[in-house]
């Protein structure tokens, strides 16, 4: 195992990277997904420093408490910053974890987890299994697929041209909008208590729809769809296409949007 | 980034590469792209007659294998090198800074994005609105939005691309459905027990591989029906019969489910 404390801007080139996991508390971070040597350029830290372990290809960089026990267990008055840029391997599992650092991802195709408390987190050409988990941070990510986890508490989620096989979105209070492609067994599952959610797909989609709001409005841009309006518990639901994904929303007081896009490039067999 | 490239460096960085392992000049190619994140991109156009310049000058040599032309650094090119390896620190250096610049980049471009998808969609949504709105008072029930949308973008452009050209990812249901789950079940098979957490988790490895494979079964199902229905004559008698036939086997697939 080769282990390195960082306490000045440094930059460290490593050997195979089979695993990364990056933990840190306040500063800016980057990980990208590169065929280069996997690299970690420090541009800034401090007071306290860094420590960067690699061990059999797993690396991980991080402040202090290098075991994962959730990020609120590093809440600690000092202020531990970092402005951090790795690169890995794109078939490289990552876990980032930062309080509010913000982060971007790019490029990764493993499996991707990402948990911040106010942090921002952006992803961008990230596919696989990917999971964010927030308080207040924002989520804001382009060109994601495959199975896509978001939980948030008041971070405003945004997915922007996803093509997700599962999406599943929680959150509290927070804004979600999700532009989406479904896979042809694509499953969507969106809730929210206050947040409003708009959701777009292809005019040419294959799902089944279900769309419920205890209070909040049910607005939708495919007008084939049925509503059943009864107080407390409205619903639209109905087909699109052949129906083979399924969207479902619910929410109790945010306003409900379904949107319909162009249709998808590339036409109508799927 | 063609600034990273200036006074003769993409020679040295060719040098560098080849002394890492012999390569062809495709792979010279790729690899380029990959250290800069595929946003420099060198065309065969400009790797190649390079490659011959070097060749001219003794510093590579190239053997035929397979029908193509495998690069090899000679001594003299490992010596020109060696002599320039303050040079190609700092080059390195200067590739790091790239990378932290596309990472910036990077950055502000999904926010951007993600800005612009956002009021496009909250737009859109009003539009319906008031649309309904005004439907309601006229008597109508039908939403107006489609006519009412100004010009867009389906999907704004994606400028970094890792790897893969977006049009690809965007390519047409059956073809794009393989392609997706070749990598979800290569993502899947490759995954070991990394976490912590031991047995549960590779439970739950387990149950999203047999769920995966079930997606895959039914898309395949389906692209396979309606290939066949696009040739044969669907009348009311066909249907039927087909209905019947999946609600059969619906049933028996919900049994097994339940064990």
């Amino acid at each position: 195992m080769q282990r390195w404390t960082i306490e000045r801007p440094d930059r460290l080139t490593f050997g195979p990277v089979t695993e990364l996991t990056v933990r840190i508390v306040a500063g800016r971070l980057a990980v990208l997904a590169s065929d280069g040597p996997p690299m970690l350029e420090v541009s800034e830290v401090g007071p306290a420093p860094l420590t960067v372990t690699h061990d059999d290809g797993r690396l991980s960089v991080g402040h202090g408490d290098p075991t994962l026990k959730g990020v609120l267990g590093w809440l600690r008055p000092d202020r531990r910053s970092a402005t951090l840029t790795l690169t890995a391997p794109r078939d490289c599992p990552v876990q980032v974890g930062v309080v509010s650092a913000s982060a971007v991802l790019a490029g990764f195709e493993n499996r991707t987890r990402v948990r911040s408390v106010s942090g921002d987190i952006v992803l961008d050409g990230v596919s696989g299994e990917i999971s964010t988990e927030t308080v207040s941070g924002t989520v804001e990510s382009r060109a994601l697929a495959g199975d896509l986890s978001f939980t948030s508490v008041a971070g405003e989620l945004t997915v922007a041209d996803g093509t997700p096989r599962r999406l599943r979105a929680d959150t509290v209070a927070a804004r979600i909008t999700a532009d989406l492609v479904l896979t042809p067994t694509g499953h969507v599952t969106v809730t929210s208590i206050s947040g409003p959610v708009v959701v777009r797909l292809p005019a040419d989609v294959d799902t089944d729809v279900v769309l419920r709001s205890s209070i909040g409005s049910i607005t939708t841009g495919f007008g084939d769809l049925r509503c059943d309006g009864h107080p407390g518990a409205r619903s639209v639901s109905g087909r699109l296409g052949g129906g083979m994904a399924s969207v479902e929303v619910t929410t109790v007081s945010g306003d409900v949007t379904l949107l319909r896009g162009e249709p998808r490039p590339g036409g109508e067999e799927s | 980034m063609s600034p990273v490239f200036r006074h003769g460096r993409l020679r040295l960085y060719l040098l560098k590469l080849l002394e890492e392992s012999p390569r062809h000049g495709y792979e010279v190619i790729r690899l380029l792209q990959d250290r800069f994140l595929g946003v420099y991109s060198p065309s065969p156009g400009t790797i190649y007659p390079r490659l011959a310049r070097l060749e001219e000058e003794g510093l590579v040599t190239h053997e035929v294998r397979d029908g193509k032309k495998v690069f090899t650094l000679t001594d003299k090119g490992r010596a020109e090198l060696n002599a320039r390896l303050d040079e190609l620190a700092e080059l390195e250096q200067e590739i790091a800074d790239s990378v932290r610049d596309i990472a910036r980049e990077v950055k502000e471009d999904v926010r951007e994005t993600v800005r612009a998808l956002r009021d496009e969609l909250t737009r859109v949504a009003r539009d319906i609105r008031r649309g309904e709105a005004a439907g309601r008072t006229a008597g109508r029930s039908e939403p107006r939005a489609e006519e009412r949308r100004g010009p867009r973008r389906l999907f704004p452009p994606i400028t970094v691309a890792w790897g893969r050209p977006p049009q690809e990812l965007l390519d047409e249901g059956e073809q794009w459905a393989r392609e997706w789950l070749r990598i979800w079940d290569q993502f899947w098979s490759g995954f070991g027990g990394t976490g912590a957490g031991g047995t549960r988790e590779a439970r739950d490895d387990r149950r999203a591989e047999y769920d995966a494979e079930l997606g895959r079964m039914l898309a395949d199902f389906v692209a396979r029906i309606r290939r066949e229905a696009a040739q044969a004559e669907l009348d009311e008698n066909t249907l039927t019969y087909c209905r019947e036939a999946l609600d059969d086997v619906a049933e028996r697939i919900r049994e097994a489910l339940r064990g």
